[in-house]
């Protein structure tokens, strides 16, 4: 007790001002556009350690000395939420921001229809949880500002404390109505804190067990009994309490207002996972074996300072000072973000209904909605402290407080089942989440609250023994008869087991409103939604004017310009107001939403855009559950039935590719033996004709043979060339009229030098004047080559060739039929390959493309060429070549 | 190119599997979670037993928090990935 009050008011003072420093700081250079750190998944994460208040900071440790293991519970509910975030946490976040919601409160009532009732009715039950709460902080502040310098007034000490918070947070917590928009400063200030806590009390653990010589020297010696705390720990009290605080870090109102509304990217949940549940394992790491420590050292010390009075009894001020800051840092925090979230409620779910009210009768245009609103989310935060100050006075600074923190837990867990249900259950219903509400409430207050004052407050003590009146069935710590269960699990059984049976019950009982189901639809499938398709006003009465006259008095001058010049781009207008489509007027609600809660938004637009907000039919097409499942199921459907169509597409494309690229090799191959082949006699004649002794004569042959190999290596590159061309399709062919019966002569003679060399007899066509579209060189190059064909190989020892000509199908077939035996069925497939020879073709006659160019030629004219059979089993060609039209 | 877009659609089907499967394990791990840290299991080491020299419930609790810590933070980037972010 060596420090004086001078010094340790010295260091509060300086403290303190240290916080404003860097809240000052930093909403400056976030409102240059400077957020760097601000916007890391670390500072959220530390943001939410606003859960370790002083009554974990002290608390906890008073609590293992006395109850053993039980206050792990107390972060172990926590822990199970965040490992579980992907299911509950990202869904809250997720509606939180897509909806504009500005608290717990906010996020219920909008969820049941935007109802009023519902959001004062959780406002109020918010206040009521916290002011206790915030008088426990006072009161935590108080005592160790007392252990540290003293007997100093603790009422003084609990009001500047108070006055100091409620400046603090009215300066850096109000700067903007949008409840959406961080605060910035504020959260870089909890981060600091946050920090300092963690710090201070891995400090003094770390002092506590090494000055006893090490972790496992602490235990020495102490029986397990005093460790775990007493035989019955891991029982019902157990899940209760791990249950009440994972129920806690969802319901607070802080908790809510860190997690969900202060979220600025969804992804920090990923990191905040993980990352808060290894801040609360570190703030519980040394909690034994400093209760262990100060139930040896100080047995006559209250277990709840001993992470002040250890340090101080070892005459360590320097490391008291710093858990006096840990503390100090605790119970702020918690102030200011509780202040903030209450006072968000309290203005938009109790002013600002009166003053939409009030805005009915006055001017439209009068009176700015936005400073009043501001105005009174100040004096509320002053109300909400002023509050907490007031019940620490009057509580006198009891050990009951100390049992506060379960009771607020209890107390904010009324909210589960209505919270739960809205997000995960389209049938919930409004009337279902006011009557459990309000049952868990009264049940709640009569089971835990007023008892825990011990017959100051409304129930005298003799009640709370006997019951009222002496009705034993009516004993608040016994309802209805029930004994041998834990007060706190008694109490909860009662409230919430009745809340949540009542909010089931008469959710199935009674119907919902459209405006509900369309919000509970909204809030149901958030993961399937796109949002703004809610259409949710009869646009007729709605004036563009109003509306932005509504939306300067709520979001400022500059911003409503803003927001509309925005819609009005979207909406495709260059200039002026936006059109009041139902799309523009929900959009414009969801901002007002964000500013003043989803409840006073709406009956604000309401007001101006006309009272008779919903289309039954637009909802329905909108909200109504069957048809939006066959819908979704109808489009799941289509898309997987367009995806194998698309994948078995791909693969057949693939297929074709895989073979024409297997064709082009093998093509490629065969176009260079083709060619190696002359080349190959060109270059040893030619090395022949180099030498001297060879004579004159060879010379002349081997000459001639050179230039009959060049030729037909040229002949076999024009057939490359051309093949390729009328693949590719980039060979045009003029089609004009030609005379069929011409054609076919010419042909034939330019074939007879070779029939009279073999001498073979030709049967000509009869054929009347037929006029057919074709190309006529190319005509007759197909009917050349199928006539030499059928010269080269047959081998008949009376060769004969018959060509026939006959119209039919506005085409004109020409067969080429020879008596050479033509092709086997087997190699009728491969003929129309390239370098396909005929199983009797000798070498030297052509490399094997003449065919398969024909038939592409005959394709480019619009005919064809294809091998035929006769009932003898003999192959004929058959060239189909399209008529002229008369 | 027509292979690369088959090797795509493979890709995204795997993913899907992918994404289950985190998701699957990130459930487990919650359950794991629950049923190791409440009775009667969370009591099993409620004996005057020491591991290390410190009491073993206490260790047992610690041991299943921090394990817990890890696998979750495993999990984490994975099922962010896993779900597909609103615009913003």
């Amino acid at each position: 007790m060596s420090l004086s009050v001078d010094v340790l008011l010295a260091i509060c003072i300086a403290y303190v001002a240290a916080l404003f420093g860097i809240a000052f700081i930093v909403d400056r250079r976030a409102s240059r556009g400077q957020f760097s750190w601000l916007r890391s998944p670390v500072v959220y994460t530390l943001s939410i350690s606003v859960y370790c208040t002083s009554w974990t900071f002290y608390g906890a440790v008073g609590s293992a000395a006395r109850n053993g293991l039980e206050f792990i519970t107390i972060y172990l509910g926590p822990t199970l939420v965040f490992v579980g975030w992907f299911w509950l946490l990202r869904k809250l976040v997720r509606i939180g921001r897509a909806h504009r919601i500005t608290s717990i409160a906010d996020l219920i009532s909008s969820r049941y229809g935007k109802s009023p009732s519902l959001a004062v009715l959780v406002t109020l039950m918010a206040l009521i949880a916290t002011t206790p709460y915030i008088a426990l902080q006072l009161q935590s502040v108080t005592r160790s500002y007392q252990a540290v310098a003293g007997d100093a007034d603790s009422t003084a000490t609990a009001f500047w404390v108070a006055a100091g918070m409620a400046v603090f947070t009215i300066l850096f917590g109000t700067r903007s109505l949008d409840a959406n928009e961080r605060h910035h400063g504020v959260v870089a200030a909890i981060a600091v804190e946050a920090i300092v806590k963690l710090f201070a009390l891995l400090a003094v653990g770390i002092f506590v067990v090494w000055g006893a010589g090490g972790l496992t020297e602490i235990f020495d010696e102490v029986p397990a009994e005093l460790v775990y705390g007493g035989e019955e720990i891991f029982g019902p009290r157990w899940a209760t309490l791990t249950f009440l605080s994972a129920t806690a870090i969802i319901c607070l109102p802080r908790q809510f207002q860190v997690t969900v509304v202060e979220n600025v990217d969804e992804r920090h949940l990923a990191t905040a996972s993980w990352l808060f549940p290894l801040y609360l394992l570190g703030m519980c790491l040394f909690i034994v074996p400093i209760a262990i420590a100060g139930i040896q050292t100080l047995p006559d010390g209250n277990p709840d300072l001993y992470v002040l009075t250890l340090p101080l009894a070892a005459g360590r001020d320097d490391l008291a000072l710093l858990a006096f800051l840990g503390g100090f840092s605790s119970a702020t925090s918690m102030v200011i973000v509780a202040a903030i979230a209450v006072s968000t409620m309290v203005s938009n779910h109790v002013v600002a209904p009166v003053a939409i009210r009030l805005m009915a009768t006055g001017h439209e245009t009068s009176g700015d909605l936005r400073s009043l609103l501001l105005t009174a989310r100040r004096v509320s935060i002053a109300v909400v402290l002023g509050l907490g100050f007031l019940y620490f006075q009057l509580s006198g600074g009891s050990d009951a407080l100390a049992a506060i923190g379960l009771i607020a837990f209890a107390g904010v867990a009324q909210f589960l089942p209505s919270l739960l249900g809205g997000i995960f259950w389209r049938g919930a219903t409004r009337m279902g989440a006011l009557v459990g509400l309000v049952l868990g409430a009264l049940l709640w207050a009569y089971t835990l609250f007023l008892p825990s004052f011990d017959g100051g407050f409304l129930l005298s003590k003799d009640m709370i023994q006997n019951g009222p009146w002496g009705i034993e069935m009516l004993r608040p710590r016994a309802l209805m008869g029930l004994t041998g269960l834990d007060p706190l699990v008694h109490a909860l059984v009662w409230s919430l087991g009745i809340n949540a049976l009542a909010f089931l019950v008469i959710s199935v009982v009674t119907e919902s409103g459209p405006l509900e189901r369309l919000q509970g639809a909204q809030f149901v499938d958030i993961f399937r939604m796109d949002m703004g398709s809610a259409a949710n006003f009869d646009t007729s009465r709605a004036s563009a004017e109003d509306l932005f006259i509504l939306a300067q008095r709520i979001l400022g001058r500059e911003p409503a310009r803003r927001l509309f010049d925005e819609i009005a781009k979207r909406q495709g207008q260059a200039t002026g107001l936006p059109m009041p489509t139902p799309a523009m007027i929900a959009r414009l609600e969801r901002e007002l939403a964000g500013s003043v809660g989803a409840a006073s938004a709406h009956a604000m637009v309401g007001r101006v855009a006309g009272q008779a907000p919903i289309g039954v039919t637009e909802l329905i097409d909108i909200a109504d559950e069957t048809q939006r499942l066959i819908e979704t199921s109808r489009q799941l459907t289509q898309k997987s039935a367009e995806l194998e169509r698309a994948a078995r597409q791909l693969r057949d494309a693939n297929t074709r590719l895989t073979t024409l690229d297997a064709q082009k090799d093998e093509f490629l191959s065969q176009v260079s033996h083709e060619l190696r082949t002359p080349m190959t006699s060109i270059r040893s004649l030619s090395e022949l004709l180099a030498e001297e002794e060879t004579d004159p004569a060879d010379r002349q042959r081997f000459a001639g043979i050179i230039h009959s190999e060049s030729q037909r290596l040229t002949r076999l590159l024009d057939e490359i060339l051309d093949i390729s061309r009328l693949e590719a399709g980039t060979m045009t062919v003029a089609l004009e009229p030609v005379d069929a019966g011409q054609a076919i002569e010419a042909a034939l003679d330019t074939v007879s030098g070779m029939t009279r060399t073999q001498d073979i007899r030709i049967q000509r066509p009869e054929l009347e004047a037929t006029t057919v579209r074709a190309n006529d060189d190319r005509l007759r190059q197909v009917l050349i080559n199928l006539l030499s064909n059928a010269v080269k190989y047959n081998t008949h020892p009376e060769p004969e060739i018959n060509l026939t000509a006959s119209p039919r199908n506005q085409m004109l077939e020409i067969d080429v039929i020879d008596n050479g035996g033509g092709v086997p069925r087997t190699e009728a497939a491969t003929v129309f390959e390239k370098f396909a020879r005929g199983s009797g073709a000798g070498t030297n006659q052509g490399a094997g493309l003449g065919l398969p160019i024909s038939r592409a030629i005959m394709r480019t004219m619009g005919g064809d060429l294809s091998i035929e059979f006769t009932p003898e089993n003999s192959s004929f060609f058959r060239v189909r070549v399209p008529l002229a039209e008369v | 190119m027509m292979r690369s877009l088959t090797k795509l659609m493979d890709d995204r089907a795997g993913q899907d599997r992918k994404n289950r499967k985190t998701r699957d394990r990130a459930f487990i791990v919650l359950i794991m979670g629950i049923v190791l840290l409440m009775p009667p299991l969370a009591g099993i080491f409620q004996i005057d037993a020491r591991i290390l020299g410190l009491p073993a419930t206490l260790v047992y609790l610690f041991l299943v928090w921090a394990g817990l810590i890890l696998a979750t933070s495993m999990l984490a980037r994975a099922l962010m990935r896993s779900d597909t972010p609103p615009e913003s």
